[in-house]
């Protein structure tokens, strides 16, 4: 198949296409806030990485490689929403604002300093020590993407129960993850 | 300012944001920031924050930590990640064929005044190969209008001038699995190097093997004309009906002819240029053989009432983008013969 050709790690661009796409994507949807877009811009750097394989000969850290392509074109993206002359739809000052946060972290976020190994083992070591349900509730929403009131109908509960266990979550989240942030 | 705006919110009574009202603003604000990365903040909501937000660089700082953290656990793997991720990957495969085939529409609109057919044919057929794969197979093919020259840039960087009227096909397994081209009429090849996948070009009666070089090939399927002449690294030509070791090798400067019957070989006189800048010129050429290649870029019939007309020998040259009539006058001057075009493409000279 053509997309199997080796890169230099031994790795084929199936097999790197396979375990990044899906992570680029989210991280590209958590500031840019449309998963669309997020996809496309996402595809659009594997394109070019298929169309200019050589580039890959020379990069040394694959991760933060990737995360910096995406994340510039993401930086791009977001500075286009945030000028009315970019823009092809008209959006509102709460909008607009949202997209001018977004692109303020975005640009603070530091691609080179984590491993997704070391990060993916914090993130699940810490969801153990949450109570069950608050547990079950956070894997329902951020991790398999359902909407607050589908749980909700689902473990009939209100969604402010809901957002209670996710903050719950988040805040045990942002405790073992404060080096990383 | 902000004690003033939730206050009177709460005091219009339409949107009560919380209860304990005596809160100091830090603490509403972070509230209101961990409900916003919880995913339900009104909008009305997100307006105070986003405003406070603007103001207050240590709000800014908690901002940006919540999101790395939402971002951080949001970059993990998950559950569905693996239905939808195959489809894309399926997904690039035909946008980087389209784009393939966008640039060679790049190039081909750069080098050719006018516009080129280049159909893209697709043969779904059910091809089952081993485990039940099936391959699609498209072509690229591209015809050069009459007295049009094309330059374009091959998959794997081989450059080819093609003559008026010619046509060219190649798969879109083209320097993936094999280098083939199919060529009707006649091209100037300069190919790339590659010795574990030769370039073939593949005409109506002599295959051509090459591994890196520069030749020309004149081959109009609606002629029995068959030549190719080498500048540069050598070639095998061979018929392609009979086994490869019956092939003819050429060194640089050689040619090959048919004569109707055989291929002969002969000391090139070819002259790369007419394909590269449109301009023929030719020297002692026998009427005979210059007719011949106007009958196939015009796509013309000459109808000659003396017969000796064909052994006249003549020298000169024209662009290759001028129209018949032009070119014939130019010829005429030399007082060797008068024409007259008729109506259905046929030339008379007498």
């Amino acid at each position: 198949m053509s997309n199997s050709f080796k890169l230099n790690n031994n790795t084929t661009f199936r097999e790197m296409y396979l375990s990044y796409f899906p992570k680029l994507v989210h991280f590209s949807k958590a500031h840019i806030l449309s998963q669309i877009d997020a996809e496309n811009i996402v595809q659009d750097v594997f394109v070019y990485l298929w169309e200019n394989k050589e580039v890959l000969n020379s990069v040394k850290n694959l991760n933060a490689f990737l995360f910096t392509m995406v994340k510039n074109r993401c930086i791009d993206y977001l500075r286009s929403k945030t000028q009315a002359s970019g823009r092809k739809y008209s959006i509102t000052d709460v909008q607009e604002k949202e997209f001018e946060l977004k692109l303020y972290a975005l640009q603070r976020f530091d691609e080179n300093s984590f491993s997704h190994e070391e990060i993916e083992s914090i993130i699940s070591n810490a969801l153990e020590t949450l109570p069950p349900r608050c547990r079950e509730i956070f894997i329902l929403s951020r991790m398999e993407g359902l909407k607050h009131k589908d749980i909700a109908q689902r473990l009939n509960i209100s969604t402010n129960t809901i957002e209670g266990h996710i903050s719950t979550a988040l805040k045990k989240l942002r405790e073992v993850l404060k080096e990383y942030i | 300012m902000l004690k003033n705006k939730f206050s009177s919110l709460s005091g219009g009574g339409k949107a009560i944001l919380f209860r304990h009202t005596n809160e100091p603003q830090w603490n509403l604000m972070d509230k209101l920031l961990l409900k916003y990365f919880t995913d339900s903040l009104s909008d009305e909501e997100k307006a105070i924050l986003f405003q406070e937000l603007e103001s207050n660089p240590s709000l800014r700082e908690e901002f940006i930590k919540w999101q790395n953290v939402t971002t951080l656990s949001d970059v993990t793997i998950k559950k569905s990640d693996s239905q939808w991720v195959s489809g894309k990957i399926d997904e690039l495969e035909n946008i980087v064929q389209k784009r393939k085939i966008n640039r060679l529409f790049i190039s081909l609109a750069k080098y050719a005044a006018v516009a080129i057919l280049v159909s893209c044919v697709w043969f779904v057929g059910n091809l089952y190969i081993g485990k039940h794969k099936e391959i699609a197979q498209e072509f690229t093919m591209i015809e050069v209008p009459k007295g049009q020259t094309v330059y374009i840039t091959l998959p794997d960087e081989t450059k080819v001038w093609l003559s008026s009227r010619s046509k060219l096909k190649f798969s879109n397994q083209f320097n993936k699995s094999e280098r083939i081209i199919e060529l009707d009429g006649e091209g100037f090849f300069s190919v790339s190097k590659n010795t574990d996948m030769p370039f073939i070009v593949d005409t109506k009666t002599y295959d051509i093997k090459v591994t890196g070089t520069q030749f020309n090939v004149f081959a109009y399927s609606e002629s029995s004309h068959f030549e190719t002449d080498l500048v540069e690294g050598s070639v095998s030509v061979y018929n392609n009906g009979l086994p490869e070791d019956k092939a003819i090798r050429l060194q640089p400067n050689e040619g090959v002819s048919f004569d109707g019957e055989k291929l002969i070989k002969s000391r090139s006189t070819f002259v790369s240029t007419h394909l590269i800048d449109g301009i023929y010129s030719f020297e002692n050429m026998p009427f005979r053989d210059l007719q011949k290649r106007l009958e196939l870029w015009y796509n013309i019939r000459f109808n000659i009432e003396k017969e000796e007309i064909l052994a006249y020998k003549f020298s000169g040259k024209f662009n290759k983008s001028d129209d018949i009539e032009r070119i014939l006058n130019a010829i005429k001057e030399t007082g060797k013969f008068n024409f007259r075009i008729e109506e259905d493409a046929t030339i008379d000279i007498y």
